[in-house]
């Protein structure tokens, strides 16, 4: 199964993408190939009311209910390119 | 002939005191980006790690509603690339929702029915964006703030229905404690799915965004069934769109999509863990579960309060957990609420207080309950001193003592200022003894102008016919 263009767009559109034609066509590829190796793992059966999520056997991991370890308001704007002295600023998105 | 269906989707912020996946503050009047740590703001190599009480709170709206409760669950992300979310994906529950298969009960025209709740699930919610000057200015505080949506099946059939239940679900979340529910400060915020259909199969559906208090919720609803109506009757086909209320122009407006359905790529969040919940915890979050309206209700009806009352005290839950506070007699109860429904309430909305605001104590409001059922003190008098213990504080004694009310019953003490009065007006006692009522009204007016309206007229009224008639 090969990627179509207007797949490789729809996807790179998803991750606000801008990609050439030849990107366009290298992905193409290189997606085949990583579905092609999830087909393999989708063959093997498992249950599904097991699946794994986690890495770790440990559940109910929890923190109590207190805030702690905040940044200041300086610390969270210090990376941003754009800022007053209150918000981090970008530009324009409407729903 | 077009029957409307319509399902309601509720967020409900938790005002807990953390964010459900992070040791960032959930506040909602801080300053911009005060409540922020590492977390919130996705750094490189941060692990989330869910807040325990966001699970209590969870399973107690899940008793509140009906609902099955999950016994293991996990968390799933969905993926959208959007400045309010810097981690690329929302962390929700799409596959193990912690409730399920609940109900709400609504009373329709005198009808009860029952409101079918899909699921209840557990979520971060994003930071707030604001739109100014063709720029975006982010807010981070509310990134990660514990959220619980609340789904309805499609089981909703006319405006009033789906008003009657956001009302419902408020009340009832406000009372279990968990939230604010403010839904014009955003702690609660209402979708509607509405569709039109002349069968047994739903038509296509519209959802509605953005809805901004209560009473939108009936006339965004309203409006989407007209509009509906109107082209399916002219021959048209309803697109599947996202829709928005606009409360300038009163009426839902077409509003751009972001992503649907498979584009947001829901897989488990290998980050967390599996979460178990034992029958034990379930149970004791079961017993230690507030006293909800509908059970408020039935007791308030047992205790002989009338319904208007009854009303008017659980849509003030201040005044309510005031009232639940009282040690009295049913009859004694009775006229506390009207006291607290009628001139407490007043004076709370001319002030724009609530009752913890103010300065009235539970065991004095009791001892003037009592004085006024024991008519030691008039009505008129009782409103005066209940002003007062608003603004001061003051035991209603000093009060009573500070305004120079008598406070005089006993019956001895009252006749001898009867007598004192008969005696100084002579002429209309022999008026009255001649047939004339109006005499009658005057002796009364004397006494009450004597003793500064301190007394009760109809203990006087009695005292006085039985001296006038010696």
């Amino acid at each position: 199964m090969k990627f179509t263009k207007e797949e490789v767009e729809h996807v790179a559109n998803l991750a606000r993408l801008e990609l050439t034609d030849e990107e366009i066509k290298k992905y193409q590829l290189q997606l085949s190939d990583i579905l092609k190796e999830i087909d393999k793992i989708l063959k093997v059966d498992i249950k599904e009311d097991d699946i794994l999520i986690t890495t770790t056997k440990n559940s109910n991991v929890y923190i109590t209910d207190n805030y702690s370890e905040l940044l200041t308001k300086e610390e969270v704007l210090k990376n941003a390119n754009n800022k007053d002295l209150d918000y981090i600023i970008v530009p324009e998105v409407i729903e | 002939m077009l029957t409307p269906t319509i399902g309601i989707e509720v967020h409900i912020e938790l005002k807990s005191k953390a964010k459900v996946f992070s040791t960032g503050r959930n506040d909602f009047q801080s300053l911009p980006n005060t409540n922020v740590n590492i977390l919130d703001l996705a750094y490189p190599g941060v692990l989330p790690k869910l807040n325990k009480e966001i699970i209590n709170m969870g399973i107690k709206t899940c008793l509140a509603l009906n609902c099955n409760i999950s016994k293991t669950m996990y968390f799933d992300r969905k993926n959208y690339f959007y400045p309010d979310l810097p981690k690329g994906y929302q962390i929700t529950q799409k596959n193990t929702p912690i409730g399920t298969n609940g109900y709400l009960e609504i009373e329709v025209d005198g009808k009860n029915k029952k409101v079918e709740i899909e699921e209840l699930h557990i979520e971060e919610d994003t930071c707030k964006s604001i739109h100014k000057d063709k720029k975006t200015y982010l807010n981070y505080n509310r990134a990660g703030v514990p959220l619980i949506e609340i789904v309805t099946k499609p089981c909703i059939h006319s405006s009033k229905e789906a008003k009657l239940y956001v009302e419902k679900l408020r009340e009832t979340l406000l009372y279990l404690g968990i939230s604010d529910v403010k839904i014009e400060e955003g702690s609660m915020r209402c979708d509607a799915n509405v569709s039109l259909s002349d069968n047994d199969t739903l038509g296509t559906k519209t959802e509605i965004k953005n809805i901004g208090s209560i009473s939108h919720v009936a006339i965004a609803i309203e409006k989407e069934i007209k509009r509906q109506e109107e082209i399916l009757n002219s021959g048209g086909k309803i697109v599947e769109e996202t829709r928005r209320f606009d409360d300038k122009k009163m009426d839902t407006v077409r509003m751009r999509i972001k992503e649907t359905g498979n584009d947001y790529r829901y897989f488990p969040e290998p980050d967390l863990p599996y979460v178990t919940v034992s029958e034990k915890e379930i149970l004791e979050i079961k017993n230690n579960l507030p006293i909800l309206p509908d059970e408020l209700r039935v007791k308030f009806q047992n205790i002989g309060l009338n319904e208007n009352n009854i009303k008017t005290i659980i849509a003030n839950i201040d005044i309510c957990h005031f009232f639940l506070k009282l040690k009295l007699d049913n009859n004694l109860l009775i006229t506390a609420c009207n006291l607290l429904t009628g001139d407490v309430l007043a004076y709370l909305n001319k002030n724009n207080l609530t009752l913890d605001k103010t300065k009235i104590e539970v065991s004095n409001f009791e001892k003037l309950v009592k004085l006024l059922v024991n008519k030691e003190i008039s009505n008129r008098q009782a409103k005066e001193i209940i002003t007062i213990m608003l603004d001061t504080g003051d035991d209603v004694k000093k009060i009573i003592k500070d305004k120079g009310f008598s406070n005089v019953t006993d019956d001895k003490v009252i006749k001898e200022i009867i007598n004192k009065i008969l005696n100084e007006n002579q002429e209309s006692v022999n008026d009255y003894k001649n047939g004339k009522d109006r005499a009658l009204k005057y002796l009364m007016g004397q006494i009450m102008k004597e003793t500064k309206g301190s007394l009760d007229p109809s203990l006087v009224q009695k005292l006085l016919l039985e001296s006038l008639s010696l």
